[in-house]
Protein backbone atom coordinates (compact mmCIF):
# COMPACT_ATOMS: atom_id res chain seq x y z
CA UNK A 1 0.00 0.00 0.00
CA UNK A 2 1.40 3.37 -0.94
CA UNK A 3 1.48 5.94 1.79
CA UNK A 4 0.96 9.63 1.31
CA UNK A 5 3.59 12.04 2.60
CA UNK A 6 1.11 13.26 5.18
CA UNK A 7 0.94 9.79 6.67
CA UNK A 8 4.68 9.36 6.95
CA UNK A 9 7.08 10.62 9.48
CA UNK A 10 9.07 13.31 7.75
CA UNK A 11 7.33 12.38 4.54
CA UNK A 12 9.63 9.55 3.62
CA UNK A 13 9.96 5.81 3.69
CA UNK A 14 12.68 4.25 5.74
CA UNK A 15 15.84 3.36 3.88
CA UNK A 16 15.35 -0.34 4.53
CA UNK A 17 12.65 -0.49 1.86
CA UNK A 18 13.67 -2.77 -0.97
CA UNK A 19 16.16 -4.84 1.01
CA UNK A 20 15.78 -8.41 2.24
CA UNK A 21 15.20 -9.59 5.78
CA UNK A 22 18.47 -11.25 6.66
CA UNK A 23 17.89 -12.55 10.15
CA UNK A 24 15.81 -12.27 13.26
CA UNK A 25 17.36 -12.45 16.68
CA UNK A 26 15.74 -12.69 20.06
CA UNK A 27 17.64 -11.13 22.89
CA UNK A 28 15.86 -8.84 25.28
CA UNK A 29 13.63 -7.86 22.35
CA UNK A 30 12.86 -8.98 18.84
CA UNK A 31 15.44 -7.66 16.40
CA UNK A 32 14.85 -7.76 12.65
CA UNK A 33 18.02 -7.45 10.62
CA UNK A 34 17.62 -6.24 7.06
CA UNK A 35 20.10 -6.03 4.21
CA UNK A 36 22.98 -8.29 3.15
CA UNK A 37 25.20 -6.96 5.88
CA UNK A 38 22.41 -6.40 8.39
CA UNK A 39 22.96 -2.73 7.95
CA UNK A 40 19.34 -1.97 8.84
CA UNK A 41 18.03 -2.96 12.23
CA UNK A 42 14.57 -2.84 13.72
CA UNK A 43 14.47 -3.42 17.47
CA UNK A 44 10.91 -4.19 18.46
CA UNK A 45 9.82 -3.68 22.06
CA UNK A 46 6.10 -4.26 21.57
CA UNK A 47 3.72 -6.76 20.02
CA UNK A 48 3.86 -7.25 16.27
CA UNK A 49 0.63 -7.68 14.32
CA UNK A 50 1.14 -9.91 11.31
CA UNK A 51 -1.48 -9.95 8.61
CA UNK A 52 -1.36 -11.93 5.41
CA UNK A 53 -2.61 -10.43 2.20
CA UNK A 54 -4.90 -13.38 1.59
CA UNK A 55 -6.77 -13.02 4.82
CA UNK A 56 -8.18 -10.37 7.08
CA UNK A 57 -7.12 -12.44 10.05
CA UNK A 58 -3.98 -11.47 11.83
CA UNK A 59 -1.88 -12.88 14.58
CA UNK A 60 -0.03 -11.12 17.33
CA UNK A 61 3.61 -11.95 17.88
CA UNK A 62 4.65 -11.45 21.46
CA UNK A 63 8.11 -11.80 22.92
CA UNK A 64 8.12 -10.84 26.57
CA UNK A 65 10.97 -12.49 28.43
CA UNK A 66 10.59 -10.13 31.37
CA UNK A 67 6.93 -10.72 32.05
CA UNK A 68 6.46 -10.53 35.81
CA UNK A 69 4.42 -13.70 35.94
CA UNK A 70 6.26 -15.84 33.42
CA UNK A 71 8.07 -15.25 30.15
CA UNK A 72 5.59 -15.05 27.31
CA UNK A 73 6.28 -16.09 23.74
CA UNK A 74 3.62 -16.23 21.05
CA UNK A 75 3.90 -17.02 17.35
CA UNK A 76 7.66 -16.82 17.27
CA UNK A 77 7.75 -19.56 14.65
CA UNK A 78 5.50 -17.56 12.38
CA UNK A 79 7.69 -14.54 12.87
CA UNK A 80 10.77 -16.52 11.93
CA UNK A 81 9.15 -17.44 8.63
CA UNK A 82 9.69 -13.92 7.34
CA UNK A 83 13.45 -14.40 7.17
CA UNK A 84 14.57 -14.23 3.51
CA UNK A 85 11.46 -12.27 2.55
CA UNK A 86 11.91 -9.01 0.73
CA UNK A 87 10.94 -5.86 2.56
CA UNK A 88 8.98 -4.00 -0.08
CA UNK A 89 8.15 -1.05 2.12
CA UNK A 90 9.15 0.12 5.56
CA UNK A 91 7.05 2.98 6.83
CA UNK A 92 7.21 5.06 9.97
CA UNK A 93 3.78 6.60 10.22
CA UNK A 94 2.94 9.86 11.90
CA UNK A 95 0.84 7.93 14.38
CA UNK A 96 4.02 6.26 15.57
CA UNK A 97 3.17 2.92 13.98
CA UNK A 98 5.86 0.99 12.16
CA UNK A 99 4.67 -0.86 9.07
CA UNK A 100 6.73 -3.45 7.26
CA UNK A 101 5.30 -4.79 4.01
CA UNK A 102 6.89 -7.99 2.80
CA UNK A 103 7.21 -9.37 -0.69
CA UNK A 104 4.91 -12.29 0.13
CA UNK A 105 2.11 -9.88 0.99
CA UNK A 106 2.49 -10.07 4.74
CA UNK A 107 2.17 -6.82 6.63
CA UNK A 108 3.80 -6.42 10.02
CA UNK A 109 2.67 -3.54 12.21
CA UNK A 110 3.98 -2.29 15.52
CA UNK A 111 1.82 0.25 17.29
CA UNK A 112 3.27 2.88 19.64
CA UNK A 113 3.19 2.19 23.34
CA UNK A 114 1.74 4.60 25.82
CA UNK A 115 4.65 5.37 28.13
CA UNK A 116 7.62 3.77 26.48
CA UNK A 117 9.34 3.42 23.14
CA UNK A 118 7.82 0.66 21.03
CA UNK A 119 10.45 0.28 18.34
CA UNK A 120 13.73 1.68 17.09
CA UNK A 121 15.12 1.71 13.57
CA UNK A 122 18.82 2.26 13.04
CA UNK A 123 20.85 2.60 9.88
CA UNK A 124 24.30 4.09 10.05
CA UNK A 125 24.13 7.20 12.17
CA UNK A 126 20.39 7.47 11.76
CA UNK A 127 18.39 6.30 14.75
CA UNK A 128 14.64 6.67 14.73
CA UNK A 129 12.81 5.63 17.88
CA UNK A 130 9.07 5.80 18.34
CA UNK A 131 8.53 8.10 21.33
CA UNK A 132 5.99 7.15 23.99
CA UNK A 133 2.57 7.68 22.46
CA UNK A 134 3.90 8.19 18.93
CA UNK A 135 5.52 11.09 17.12
CA UNK A 136 2.76 13.54 17.90
CA UNK A 137 2.32 12.78 21.59
CA UNK B 1 14.34 0.81 47.51
CA UNK B 2 13.35 4.09 46.00
CA UNK B 3 12.06 3.81 42.48
CA UNK B 4 13.92 6.42 40.49
CA UNK B 5 16.54 9.08 40.72
CA UNK B 6 20.13 9.43 41.54
CA UNK B 7 19.91 7.92 44.98
CA UNK B 8 18.28 4.80 43.70
CA UNK B 9 20.81 4.68 40.93
CA UNK B 10 23.64 5.02 43.39
CA UNK B 11 22.19 2.32 45.58
CA UNK B 12 22.23 -0.12 42.70
CA UNK B 13 25.66 0.78 41.62
CA UNK B 14 28.35 -1.83 42.06
CA UNK B 15 31.98 -0.71 41.89
CA UNK B 16 33.83 -2.26 39.00
CA UNK B 17 37.33 -2.37 37.65
CA UNK B 18 36.46 0.64 35.54
CA UNK B 19 35.72 2.81 38.51
CA UNK B 20 38.26 5.34 37.38
CA UNK B 21 36.40 6.04 34.18
CA UNK B 22 33.19 6.90 35.98
CA UNK B 23 31.37 4.61 33.60
CA UNK B 24 30.65 2.08 36.28
CA UNK B 25 27.88 4.42 37.35
CA UNK B 26 25.72 2.84 34.75
CA UNK B 27 27.64 -0.20 33.66
CA UNK B 28 27.37 -2.17 36.87
CA UNK B 29 29.72 -5.01 37.54
CA UNK B 30 31.15 -7.47 35.09
CA UNK B 31 29.89 -10.31 37.23
CA UNK B 32 26.37 -9.08 36.78
CA UNK B 33 26.70 -9.23 33.06
CA UNK B 34 28.02 -12.75 33.12
CA UNK B 35 25.25 -13.91 35.38
CA UNK B 36 22.71 -12.42 33.05
CA UNK B 37 24.24 -14.05 30.01
CA UNK B 38 24.07 -17.43 31.66
CA UNK B 39 20.42 -16.96 32.46
CA UNK B 40 19.33 -16.18 28.94
CA UNK B 41 21.61 -18.29 26.85
CA UNK B 42 18.90 -20.72 25.86
CA UNK B 43 16.75 -18.01 24.34
CA UNK B 44 18.87 -15.90 22.16
CA UNK B 45 20.46 -15.47 18.79
CA UNK B 46 19.50 -18.39 16.70
CA UNK B 47 18.42 -18.17 13.15
CA UNK B 48 15.57 -19.86 11.43
CA UNK B 49 15.51 -21.60 8.08
CA UNK B 50 11.95 -21.48 6.74
CA UNK B 51 12.64 -24.31 4.28
CA UNK B 52 13.52 -26.78 7.02
CA UNK B 53 11.55 -25.08 9.77
CA UNK B 54 14.54 -25.31 12.02
CA UNK B 55 16.76 -22.84 13.73
CA UNK B 56 20.19 -22.59 12.28
CA UNK B 57 23.65 -21.92 13.55
CA UNK B 58 24.68 -19.71 16.34
CA UNK B 59 24.64 -16.00 15.78
CA UNK B 60 27.82 -14.88 13.99
CA UNK B 61 27.69 -11.90 16.30
CA UNK B 62 27.87 -14.21 19.29
CA UNK B 63 30.90 -12.43 20.60
CA UNK B 64 28.76 -9.38 21.03
CA UNK B 65 25.42 -10.90 21.82
CA UNK B 66 25.96 -13.92 24.00
CA UNK B 67 28.87 -12.41 25.81
CA UNK B 68 28.21 -8.76 25.27
CA UNK B 69 30.54 -7.50 27.91
CA UNK B 70 33.30 -9.98 28.53
CA UNK B 71 35.21 -8.90 25.48
CA UNK B 72 35.47 -5.40 26.83
CA UNK B 73 36.10 -6.47 30.38
CA UNK B 74 32.63 -5.42 31.42
CA UNK B 75 32.86 -1.94 29.98
CA UNK B 76 31.13 -1.96 26.61
CA UNK B 77 30.44 1.74 26.61
CA UNK B 78 33.99 2.88 26.90
CA UNK B 79 35.72 0.19 24.88
CA UNK B 80 35.26 -1.69 21.66
CA UNK B 81 36.59 -4.77 20.04
CA UNK B 82 36.69 -4.41 16.30
CA UNK B 83 39.17 -7.24 15.89
CA UNK B 84 37.23 -9.62 18.09
CA UNK B 85 40.22 -10.19 20.29
CA UNK B 86 40.55 -7.58 22.97
CA UNK B 87 38.78 -4.58 24.34
CA UNK B 88 40.49 -1.36 23.40
CA UNK B 89 39.94 2.14 24.62
CA UNK B 90 38.31 4.61 22.31
CA UNK B 91 40.51 7.70 21.91
CA UNK B 92 38.98 10.63 23.65
CA UNK B 93 37.95 13.50 21.43
CA UNK B 94 36.90 16.60 23.25
CA UNK B 95 34.17 18.95 22.32
CA UNK B 96 33.35 22.48 23.32
CA UNK B 97 29.97 24.02 23.75
CA UNK B 98 26.84 22.43 22.45
CA UNK B 99 28.61 19.71 20.44
CA UNK B 100 25.48 18.87 18.55
CA UNK B 101 24.00 19.44 15.14
CA UNK B 102 20.84 21.45 14.71
CA UNK B 103 17.78 19.37 15.40
CA UNK B 104 15.64 18.48 12.43
CA UNK B 105 12.29 20.15 12.25
CA UNK B 106 9.75 17.54 11.29
CA UNK B 107 7.35 18.83 8.71
CA UNK B 108 4.48 16.43 8.48
CA UNK B 109 4.88 15.04 11.99
CA UNK B 110 5.03 17.84 14.45
CA UNK B 111 6.32 17.70 17.99
CA UNK B 112 4.21 18.44 20.97
CA UNK B 113 3.21 22.07 21.07
CA UNK B 114 2.71 22.52 17.34
CA UNK B 115 -0.13 21.73 15.03
CA UNK B 116 -0.52 21.67 11.28
CA UNK B 117 -3.54 23.48 9.92
CA UNK B 118 -5.47 21.19 7.64
CA UNK B 119 -7.04 24.22 5.96
CA UNK B 120 -3.99 26.33 5.29
CA UNK B 121 -1.10 23.94 5.74
CA UNK B 122 0.51 26.43 8.10
CA UNK B 123 2.48 25.28 11.12
CA UNK B 124 1.32 27.01 14.28
CA UNK B 125 1.87 26.73 17.98
CA UNK B 126 -0.64 25.15 20.27
CA UNK B 127 -2.62 27.85 22.02
CA UNK B 128 -3.35 25.85 25.12
CA UNK B 129 -1.00 24.54 27.76
CA UNK B 130 1.15 21.55 27.02
CA UNK B 131 2.74 19.12 29.38
CA UNK B 132 6.44 19.15 29.93
CA UNK B 133 9.07 17.70 32.20
CA UNK B 134 12.62 18.55 33.02
CA UNK B 135 13.66 18.29 29.37
CA UNK B 136 11.17 19.91 27.08
CA UNK B 137 10.59 20.06 23.34
CA UNK B 138 13.19 22.11 21.55
CA UNK B 139 15.99 21.16 23.92
CA UNK B 140 19.64 21.61 23.10
CA UNK B 141 22.26 18.89 23.40
CA UNK B 142 23.79 20.69 26.34
CA UNK B 143 20.44 20.77 28.12
CA UNK B 144 19.89 17.09 27.46
CA UNK B 145 23.30 16.22 28.83
CA UNK B 146 22.83 18.42 31.87
CA UNK B 147 19.39 17.04 32.67
CA UNK B 148 20.59 13.46 32.32
CA UNK B 149 23.51 14.05 34.62
CA UNK B 150 21.41 15.99 37.11
CA UNK B 151 19.10 13.00 37.18
CA UNK B 152 21.96 10.68 38.05
CA UNK B 153 22.65 9.30 34.59
CA UNK B 154 26.13 10.35 33.47
CA UNK B 155 27.17 10.83 29.86
CA UNK B 156 30.92 10.62 29.21
CA UNK B 157 32.42 13.97 28.29
CA UNK B 158 33.89 12.67 25.05
CA UNK B 159 30.56 11.45 23.70
CA UNK B 160 29.30 13.57 20.85
CA UNK B 161 25.67 14.57 20.47
CA UNK B 162 23.48 14.04 17.44
CA UNK B 163 19.83 14.98 17.12
CA UNK B 164 17.49 12.05 17.48
CA UNK B 165 15.84 10.98 14.26
CA UNK B 166 12.41 11.67 15.72
CA UNK B 167 13.31 15.27 16.55
CA UNK B 168 12.43 14.72 20.20
CA UNK B 169 15.73 14.24 21.92
CA UNK B 170 19.41 13.57 21.51
CA UNK B 171 21.72 10.67 20.81
CA UNK B 172 25.13 10.60 22.48
CA UNK B 173 27.77 8.32 21.05
CA UNK B 174 31.47 7.62 20.88
CA UNK B 175 32.96 9.73 18.08
CA UNK B 176 33.39 7.78 14.88
CA UNK B 177 30.88 5.06 15.68
CA UNK B 178 27.59 4.34 13.95
CA UNK B 179 24.46 2.39 14.72
CA UNK B 180 22.72 1.89 18.01
CA UNK B 181 25.54 0.15 19.87
CA UNK B 182 26.80 1.81 23.04
CA UNK B 183 24.74 4.92 22.53
CA UNK B 184 23.00 6.92 25.22
CA UNK B 185 19.74 8.50 24.18
CA UNK B 186 17.91 11.25 26.00
CA UNK B 187 14.24 11.67 25.16
CA UNK B 188 12.32 14.85 25.74
CA UNK B 189 9.18 14.90 27.81
CA UNK B 190 5.91 14.57 25.99
CA UNK B 191 2.29 14.14 26.96
CA UNK B 192 2.74 10.40 27.46
CA UNK B 193 6.06 10.44 29.25
CA UNK B 194 6.04 13.69 31.17
CA UNK B 195 9.51 13.52 32.65
CA UNK B 196 11.53 12.56 29.61
CA UNK B 197 13.95 9.68 29.95
CA UNK B 198 17.43 8.32 29.35
CA UNK B 199 18.23 5.03 27.64
CA UNK B 200 21.57 3.29 27.69
CA UNK B 201 22.45 0.69 25.06
CA UNK B 202 25.18 -1.93 25.21
CA UNK B 203 27.43 -3.28 22.49
CA UNK B 204 24.71 -5.68 21.43
CA UNK B 205 22.39 -2.68 21.07
CA UNK B 206 20.16 -3.80 23.93
CA UNK B 207 18.59 -1.19 26.21
CA UNK B 208 19.89 -1.42 29.77
CA UNK B 209 18.47 -0.80 33.19
CA UNK B 210 20.21 1.06 35.98
CA UNK B 211 22.14 -2.06 36.87
CA UNK B 212 23.60 -2.27 33.39
CA UNK B 213 21.48 -5.26 32.40
CA UNK B 214 18.77 -5.65 29.78
CA UNK B 215 15.33 -5.48 31.28
CA UNK B 216 11.68 -4.59 30.79
CA UNK B 217 10.42 -1.23 29.55
CA UNK B 218 9.86 0.31 32.92
CA UNK B 219 13.45 -0.36 33.90
CA UNK B 220 15.21 0.65 30.69
CA UNK B 221 13.49 4.02 30.36
CA UNK B 222 15.31 5.89 33.12
CA UNK B 223 13.20 8.91 34.06
CA UNK B 224 14.73 12.34 34.22
CA UNK B 225 14.62 14.27 37.44
CA UNK B 226 11.51 15.66 38.99
CA UNK B 227 10.91 12.60 41.10
CA UNK B 228 10.17 12.08 44.76
CA UNK B 229 13.88 11.91 45.53
CA UNK B 230 14.06 15.63 45.13
CA UNK B 231 11.98 15.96 48.25
CA UNK B 232 8.97 17.68 46.72
CA UNK B 233 6.76 14.63 46.52
CA UNK B 234 6.63 14.85 42.74
CA UNK B 235 5.38 11.79 40.93
CA UNK B 236 7.30 11.34 37.66
CA UNK B 237 4.23 9.90 35.97
CA UNK B 238 1.93 12.69 37.02
CA UNK B 239 2.00 15.33 34.24
CA UNK B 240 2.36 18.93 35.12
CA UNK B 241 1.56 21.88 32.93
CA UNK B 242 3.71 24.61 31.51
CA UNK B 243 2.32 27.58 29.66
CA UNK B 244 4.77 27.84 26.80
CA UNK B 245 7.26 25.62 25.04
CA UNK B 246 10.68 26.46 23.81
CA UNK B 247 10.83 27.29 20.15
CA UNK B 248 7.19 28.33 20.08
CA UNK B 249 6.50 31.93 20.93
CA UNK B 250 3.55 34.16 20.27
CA UNK B 251 1.78 31.52 18.27
CA UNK B 252 4.62 31.29 15.77
CA UNK B 253 7.23 28.54 15.65
CA UNK B 254 10.75 29.82 16.09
Amino acid sequence: MSRTPEELFNGQELAASGATINAITLDSNIVIHVGPNREHEFRIEADIEMQRSTSSDYLVVRYDPYNRNAPEYRHITELAMVVTQGLDHAYALCTGALELELSNGTRMTVQPKDRYEAWTYSFGNFILACPPGGFNA
Amino acid sequence: MTRVGSRWFAALRTPSIHESTGLSNYCGSGMGYQQHVQERVSLVHRYYDPTTEQFLSVDPLVDQTDAPYAYTAGDPVNTSDPSGEFGISIPLIGCIGNCGSPKPKPFTCLPSGYYLSAATGAISCASGPIVGGSLRAGSTAAQARAEAEASGYPIPDDYIAEPAGNGQGWVFRVPGTTGNANVIRVGEANSKNPTGYVRYFNAARQPLNAEGKPGPDEETHLPLRGDENEGDGFDPFDPFVISTSQGCEGGVPT
